[in-house]
């Protein structure tokens, strides 16, 4: 009889090309703009915009500044004429963050020592995350373009603070620093000593981690929880229109009794929440090239616990709310507000630790890891599964919550 | 009739009282529905018949007295399928087909799933609907869709069936193909209590009228003889006067409020000249909607049961 009820469910969503649109077309397009947003902030197409004032005019600072124009993970989008001016080409929101080559400070061949360096990336306070991406850039592109310079400091540093060279030593290493910066290549791969400087730090991706699939995994997951949470809202709301309706009356008087428009309204929101899982996941897959979960019964138990906890959810606030209007109102902005902390509009690693924490109520981070960990196969079963299990739990227990508040009210 | 002495009662109400906030909705109420009978439930709003459906219904329970369905207590016999809804609201989903809601309502109530496409199809075939099962209950007239309301509501043939304003909306055709549609279920055994503002045209098919009033049991007659009790034999003047309007012209005329905003005054021997009336309830600054005579009827009387109940009429 819970299909009965669910049955007329699906078929009047499906004429409702209204409902249909809302719950199916604009999840995938929110994820089409949600995925190239993710991809931007937390993949591996990342380049920020960056103005360059390049105050030092030396040799040294111009082969820097030519570095920067070919590094990949920031783009040179304004030559500043001074510091002033790249300072205020950020604060104007034009670039996301400056980097100055400054007259004052130690210079480029004095890797340390007192004061300030002569590198300096300008940050705007809203944009604070790209001043350590710039660095890092900056950093990366001073070893491979100015290999020679960085030695020098070292030798200086070598002859300051460790041993005293002799005057032999001194020329012979000018001699071979020279050799080195008359042999770097202005904007092409570093090579030899050259590359070991550069590549001081490797980045690879964990084992068993399939980058495509992860990047899909994540922001996938991110909008499918966010949606299965938004479409639910209406629906669960409107169970307070059902149980005061004529319906109720005369299922009331049945043997099935009122709970079963409860439930059947639960299994639907099931079914769509499954659904709407998949099609985004099919989408990505389209997208990216590789489904989000190599395991497919892995991802498929999620996505259930999902669903199930979409439905559970949606429909504990409505039974918790006193009218549909308020119950469309609270639900929505619960599900606005889990779905920000939950990680669905912001990957959380970008969030604070307390925020990272609290994320945890919700069930969109841990949809969010349990298919990420679906994403990593064999390697992430157990924590895909326990995701799973406690978003179906809590899925469970609001449903059967939200059914004893709506039949309990459906009797004066 | 003589099937239907054999059966329990369809309905038997003893004593029914509730009372919500301060009031008693039900003040003690007791009634039968035999099987195979009509019974119409009259009285003015808030008389308690809305409540005494529900509480039958399972949406209102009792603080006491009792309720048996078919020989069953009420609960038991909701449990076990004796009992219709024909809400006054159209509870079948406007998006689907008629045979999809009959088979929903049908299922809900407990028609086996072998035999609900037979019920589905004896019932429009009965309800003049046999080649609308397809239709959208949206693409339907008023009269179809009360047709197809009341037919979801007695797919799986109750013991006793409720129905809330059946034919409000409706045409005279339409409200005769409900009538007839009710008249079959009776023939089949099935008690039926029925509210509505429609009196007269109810009485006409009913075996008795219970007359509520403020909770309680003022009358409960055949219709015939209702209308020998308590009705003025010349039959009644009935105004409806615009709402917000200044009543008490009306009062000093003799009128007294009766059901569903209006006001009645039992006929004399020398028929009133309605014109006249109507010059002068206006001239004393009523605004009057409507002006006639009603022959002696059920609603005459129960609208004189009312008056007499309410501690105004004669």
């Amino acid at each position: 009889m819970t299909w009965a009820v669910c049955r007329a469910q699906l078929r009047a969503l499906a004429g409702d090309r209204g409902a249909l649109a809302m719950s199916f077309v604009l999840p995938v397009l929110v994820f089409l703009v949600f995925a190239a947003i993710f991809s931007s902030a937390s993949g591996d197409q990342l380049r920020l915009g960056v103005a360059v004032a390049d105050d030092l005019g030396t040799p040294l600072s111009r082969r820097l500044v030519t570095a920067l124009e070919s590094t990949p993970t920031v783009r040179v989008a304004a030559r500043a004429a001074h510091a002033a001016d790249a300072a205020a080409r950020v604060a104007r929101g034009e670039v996301d963050a400056a980097i100055v080559i400054s007259r004052e400070g130690r210079g480029l061949e004095t890797l340390a020592g007192e004061g300030a360096s002569s590198l300096r990336v300008l940050t705007h306070p809203a944009r604070a995350v790209a001043g350590g991406i710039v660095a890092g850039a900056v950093q990366r592109a001073y070893f491979a373009a100015l290999p020679d310079a960085a030695l020098r400091g070292a030798v200086g540093l070598v002859d300051e603070m460790v041993v005293p060279l002799t005057a032999d030593q001194h020329r012979e290493a000018t001699a071979l620093l020279d050799d080195m910066a008359a042999s770097v290549v202005p904007g092409a791969a570093p090579d030899g000593a050259t590359a070991a400087f550069s590549t001081l730090v490797d980045i690879a991706p964990v084992a068993g981690a399939r980058p495509a699939a992860s990047v899909a995994a994540y922001y996938a997951a991110a909008v499918a929880v966010l949606f299965v949470l938004i479409a639910g809202v209406t629906p669960a709301a409107a169970c307070h229109d059902v149980m005061a309706s004529g319906a109720a009356d005369r299922a009331l008087a049945s043997p099935a009794g009122p709970g079963v428009l409860i439930d059947g309204r639960a299994a639907f929101l099931v079914l769509q929440g499954l659904l709407q899982a998949a099609l985004i996941f099919a989408v990505s897959w389209l997208r990216a090239g590789a489904w989000p979960g190599p395991d497919l019964a892995v991802w498929a138990v999620v996505a259930v616990a999902l669903a199930i906890a979409g439905a559970g959810l949606t429909l504990l606030l409505a039974g918790l709310s006193g009218s549909t209007r308020q119950a469309a109102a609270v639900g929505n902005i619960v599900v606005l507000v889990a779905s920000a902390v939950g990680g669905s509009m912001v990957p959380r690693f970008l969030m604070p630790e307390w925020l990272q924490r609290l994320g945890w109520v919700t069930p969109n981070a841990w949809a969010i890891e349990g298919f990420a960990a679906a994403a990593r196969g064999a390697a992430g079963r157990e924590a895909a599964l326990m995701a799973a299990l406690v978003l179906g739990v809590a899925g469970v227990a609001g449903w059967a919550l939200a059914r004893w508040r709506f039949v309990r009210r459906a009797v004066l | 009739m003589t099937t239907s002495a054999s059966r329990a009662p369809a309905l038997e109400v003893r004593g029914a009282v509730r009372r919500l906030g301060t009031r008693d909705v039900l003040a003690g109420v007791s009634c039968d529905v035999g099987a195979g009978a009509l019974v119409v439930l009259a009285g003015a709003n808030g008389a308690g018949k809305s409540s005494l459906l529900r509480a039958i219904g399972g949406r209102l329970a009792l603080d006491g007295g009792t309720l048996r369905i078919a020989g069953l207590d009420a609960a038991a016999a909701r449990r076990a399928g004796r009992l219709g809804v024909v809400p006054q609201d159209l509870a079948l989903d406007p998006h689907l087909s008629v045979r999809e809601n009959l088979r929903l309502w049908g299922r809900l109530a407990g028609v086996p799933a072998a035999a609900i496409e037979t019920r589905i199809v004896d019932g429009l075939a009965r309800a003049g609907l046999a080649d609308r099962a397809a239709a959208r209950v949206e693409t339907l007239s008023g009269g179809m869709r009360r047709r197809v309301n009341l037919l979801a509501g007695v797919l799986h043939a109750p013991a006793l069936l409720l129905l809330d304003e059946p034919t409000v909306g409706l045409d005279r055709d339409s409200r005769r193909g409900v009538y007839a549609l009710l008249d079959a279920l009776r023939r089949d055994g099935t008690g039926v209590l029925l509210v509505t503002h429609d009196l007269d045209e109810a009485a006409a098919a009913a075996d008795r009228v219970v007359v509520l009033h403020d909770g309680r049991v003022v009358a409960d007659e055949a219709p015939d003889a209702l209308i020998a009790a308590h009705c003025p034999p010349g039959g009644a003047i009935v105004v409806v006067p615009d709402e917000g309007a200044d009543l008490s012209p009306l009062s000093a005329d003799g009128f007294t409020a009766s059901l569903d905003g209006q006001w009645q005054r039992p006929e004399g021997t020398t028929p009133t000249d309605l014109r006249a009336l109507d010059g002068r309830l206006r001239a004393a600054g009523v605004r009057v909607r409507e002006i006639r005579w009603q022959p002696p009827s059920v609603a005459v009387a129960v609208a004189a049961l009312v008056a007499r109940a309410s501690g105004g009429g004669r």
